[in-house]
């Protein structure tokens, strides 16, 4: 027979880790709340009949958030057959609150008190059996994130659930509140002038009682709260309500207060003095944990921020610049490259030969240039007999290009030179080819047509190889991020940004969405309901993929690498970026009518500092990192195809066939359509507004165009190795410096790709918002790049009269920030 | 056409047909179509399931 379990509790308490643990599912984890927006469904490991219900955290089960909406529906209407109630064991009064509602509801609950580790670590001892007694229900030691317990308390819960346990309800209402609630359970209990009701409460028919029995005692105390909810499901008769009315006013009168304070009152009350039974606290010294004293630091008014930023700078410099590069430098130059030496045996040996053999070629060079200009013929039989006095300056050049000197290339070393030969890799040590040679020679052996060869190489291997190079950099941002996640830091920079979002009207609620787009834009976009306030939450859709998603990693290492010798600033300045428009549009949009209004309180729960869990850390690497492994096998491949289509085939002598020259394929035509639209950006050739576009079938795009146009194999891409970026030269020739950093800005501030703009259609609920939004993104993007490019060309060649549009586009942009705020006193404008 | 051309050509047209199957797939099984284009699936797969 199978079985339904529930796993609820407060948000960060430990659910989707052990429901991860018990079902073996890899479900995103992060110690922020709202993490889990839905729920989610599983089964159990060590038991296939069980199925596990992953709920939203809540804190209580009052219908005010959408969480605590989704929550207490599925409890009362689906009707687990038990719940297991986590408890975070450091924070148990708080967390009590929630349990002593769930067992009103009748349903067999144990309740797992979570970080039991940190509790004993902390030096606090809890009795378990006291807590048992006195909640009426098995109360048991957990560890989620080491998995102690874990296992127990599942089969407590099956053995609950089979047993159908009858529970001894708490104690936790005083003799006055206990009477209103019998006299309301009978009141709902009972027909009245032999009426037959039919309510769905709980989406159970009973005859004569409106409630299942089982859940009679939450009903009666929603209706003691004068739940609006439940009194609109039960659909109680005039008599009944005015019944019940009588009963709470009474109680209210005896009590001195309202009937929502008297419960939430009692309970806290029934809570303290359980807590002071059972629970013993180490008394500790000024009373501040390691934690607190962290974020003494950490979370400080002043130092906070600076340090927030001091660390995602250097993430980024790290993931994109350094190791990033470093591992994305065999991939890209070696396994999607020429190939590469096994374990980097005879690497170097093989360098100084490739080093000399340029240093002989340019010394040829040097010396066939001084015979010229002296009025030598090279191709002359007796040219060496010519040359016997010629000396030729060979210029020598630093790392940066710089001119540090010359040398004297003579005849003998021009002889040298000339019998110098290519060296072969696979003469130095162990070489494996690279991908694309290794297929192209496998499908030559095979006699595949050129055509062919030529999709599968240039166009597969090129479009998704691009991609697929980058991977490295990703797995190594998603691995700093999961350790930032894991120790507890991501959750104070909610906080932190808190204190910035809130000069705005937003509140740092709205950095979470942003803080999982860093990863994916759609669940990130997603993670914006929880945010009750439908204006804030419309904004914080809008600038959520503004934010740097995994797959704008490439654009961002393409540009880094490609224009600026892979400067360290190029990486961590796109996060910033980001977070500036974000900040900007949150200025901008606040001041308008349509998002006007005053800011939502945000209460957020900081969890307590640990040493990262490598399970989860490389767990949630390994779970973002792949996906964009799977979609350059997917998305990415299908795109390829159909680009090396378009730019092998154009209509030549009025007939579709394939070109030699890309510039007359049918993708150049369509390219040169949209060319002109992004010329005054700065990168206005077909290639780059091709590039743009495709970005928004998935941002990897951006690079695989370039992949699929210069092909991995004629090295376009194989540009981070030791020769520092430098052989990245066809895609740098679309670009100076300055357009390309417009198009790296106008890349990461556009519309996002389709699926992301599908969650913001489902989330906006409204076709109208979206355009609004995806028009939005487009016209911010647009503008930051015209200024940034017209201004730079401004500096770099002088006026011209676009210049002025820029300017205008500018004080524009700085009006709409600076201008007073007519709408700061406005409590609600928009209905 | 050489008969490599043709095996490569049939390869290539099954997978490039079992991606589009797997794309269809995970439109109609995940959060409303962005299973296909979303990088973290796992996240919001089971997310609008029940809507």
């Amino acid at each position: 027979m199978s079985v339904t379990i529930a796993l609820v509790g407060n948000p960060n308490s430990g659910k989707t880790t052990l429901f991860n643990d018990l079902t073996g599912a890899r479900q995103y984890v992060g110690n922020w709340p709202g993490v889990t927006v839905e729920r989610k469904e599983g089964v159990l490991k060590h038991n296939k009949h069980v199925t596990l219900q992953d709920l939203p955290g809540v804190y209580s089960l009052s219908p005010y958030t959408e969480e605590e909406v989704i929550t207490r529906d599925y409890l009362t209407g689906g009707s687990p057959a038990a719940i297991i109630n986590i408890v975070d064991g450091c924070n148990i009064e708080r967390n009590l609150y929630l349990t002593t509602q769930l067992l009103e509801l009748g349903i067999p609950t144990v309740v797992a008190v979570n970080m039991m580790d940190v509790v004993q670590k902390c030096g606090d001892t809890i009795d378990f059996g006291k807590l048992s007694d006195a909640l009426g229900t098995p109360v048991m030691p957990l560890s989620a994130l080491k998995g102690d317990g874990a296992i127990a308390v599942a089969d407590m819960a099956v053995e609950l659930a089979d047993k159908k346990r009858k529970r001894k309800d708490p104690h936790v209402f005083t003799g006055a509140v206990e009477h209103a609630l019998a006299h309301i359970e009978e009141a709902i209990t009972h027909r009245d002038n032999g009426d037959v009701h039919h309510h769905h409460a709980g989406g159970i028919v009973h005859e004569g009682t409106m409630v299942e029995p089982k859940n009679l005692r939450w009903f009666a105390v929603k209706l003691f709260e004068r739940d609006e909810k439940v009194i609109a499901s039960l659909k109680l008769d005039a008599k009944t309500a005015a019944r019940i009315d009588e009963v709470v006013k009474e109680c209210e009168a005896v009590l001195d207060d309202d009937a929502e304070s008297i419960i939430t009152d009692q309970r806290y009350r029934y809570i303290k003095e359980l807590v002071g039974k059972a629970v013993y606290k180490k008394p500790r010294k000024d009373n501040l944990t390691t934690s607190d004293r962290i974020d003494r630091v950490v979370t400080n008014r002043w130092f906070g921020f600076p340090f927030f930023i001091a660390v995602m700078f250097l993430v980024y410099f790290i993931s994109v610049t350094t190791v990033g590069a470093f591992v994305t430098d065999w991939t890209n130059d070696g396994l999607f490259g020429d190939g590469f030496f096994f374990l980097g045996r005879g690497k170097d040996a093989f360098e100084e030969a490739v080093e000399d053999y340029e240093t002989a070629l340019e010394r040829q060079e040097a010396f066939i240039e001084e015979a010229k200009s002296s009025g030598l013929d090279p191709e002359a039989e007796d040219f060496l007999q010519q040359a016997k006095t010629l000396v030729a300056e060979r210029p020598l050049e630093a790392e940066d290009g710089t001119v540090e000197g010359s040398e004297r290339v003579t005849l003998a070393m021009y002889v040298d030179a000339l019998a110098s030969e290519e060296p072969e890799p696979s003469a130095f040590g162990p070489w494996v080819r690279g991908i694309p040679v290794a297929v192209e020679g496998w499908l030559e052996n095979a006699g595949v047509a050129t055509w062919l060869k030529q999709l599968i190489t240039d166009g597969i291997i090129g479009g998704v190889g691009a991609v697929l190079g980058f991977v490295p950099q990703m797995f190594v941002l998603f691995f700093f991020l999961a350790i930032l996640e894991d120790i507890g830091y991501m959750a104070r920079v909610a906080f932190i940004m808190d204190r910035i979002f809130r000069r705005f009207g937003l509140s740092g609620k709205s950095f979470i969405p942003m803080l999982i787009g860093s990863g994916c834009s759609v669940p990130g976009i997603m993670a914006s309901r929880t945010i009750e306030n439908v204006r804030d939450r419309r904004m914080t859709i809008m600038t959520t993929s503004f934010i740097p998603c995994g797959a704008k990693i490439p654009i961002v290492a393409l540009v880094a690498g490609a224009l600026f010798g892979g400067s360290w600033w190029v990486a961590p300045t796109a996060y910033f970026v980001g977070v500036a428009a974000v900040i900007i549009s949150g200025v901008i949009l606040k001041k308008t009518r349509m998002f006007a209004g005053s800011t939502a309180p945000f209460v957020m729960e900081l969890p307590a500092y640990h040493l990262p869990s490598p399970k989860n850390v490389l767990g949630s690497m390994w779970e973002r990192g792949f996906s964009f492994i799977k979609r350059a096998g997917t998305i990415i491949l299908q795109a390829s195809v159909v680009l090396w289509f378009l730019k092998s085939y154009g209509v030549l002598d009025g007939r579709l066939q394939m070109v030699e020259d890309m510039d007359l394929s049918i993708l150049a035509f369509l390219g040169n359509l949209i060319a002109p639209i992004f010329r005054p950006l700065g990168f206005g050739t077909w290639q780059s507004s091709v590039a743009t576009t495709m970005g928004f079938v998935a941002k990897e795009e951006v690079v695989s165009v370039f992949g699929v146009l210069y092909g991995v194999g004629e090295g376009a891409l194989d540009f981070v190795d030791a020769s520092n970026f430098s052989r990245l030269a066809p895609i740098a020739a679309h670009f100076t410096a300055l357009s390309g950093f417009s198009f790296l800005i106008f890349n990461l501030l556009c519309a996002p790709c389709f699926a992301a703009i599908g969650a913001i259609r489902r989330e906006m609920n409204s076709a109208k918002w979206t355009l609004f939004a995806v028009g939005y993104l487009m016209v911010f993007a647009y503008v930051a790049s015209f200024i940034i490019f017209q201004l730079g060309t401004l500096i770099q060649s002088g006026f011209s009269p676009i210049h002025l549009v820029a300017f205008a586009l500018l004080f524009g942009l700085l009006f709409l920030i600076f201008r007073k705020n007519r709408y700061a006193t406005s409590k609600e404008v928009v209905k | 056409m050489s008969p490599g051309t043709w095996i490569v050509g049939i390869v290539l047209l099954a997978i490039l047909a079992l991606v589009v199957r797997s794309l269809i797939k995970a439109r109609k099984s995940g959060c409303g179509g962005s299973c296909a284009g979303c990088a973290s699936e796992s996240y919001c797969r089971d997310i609008r399931k029940k809507e």
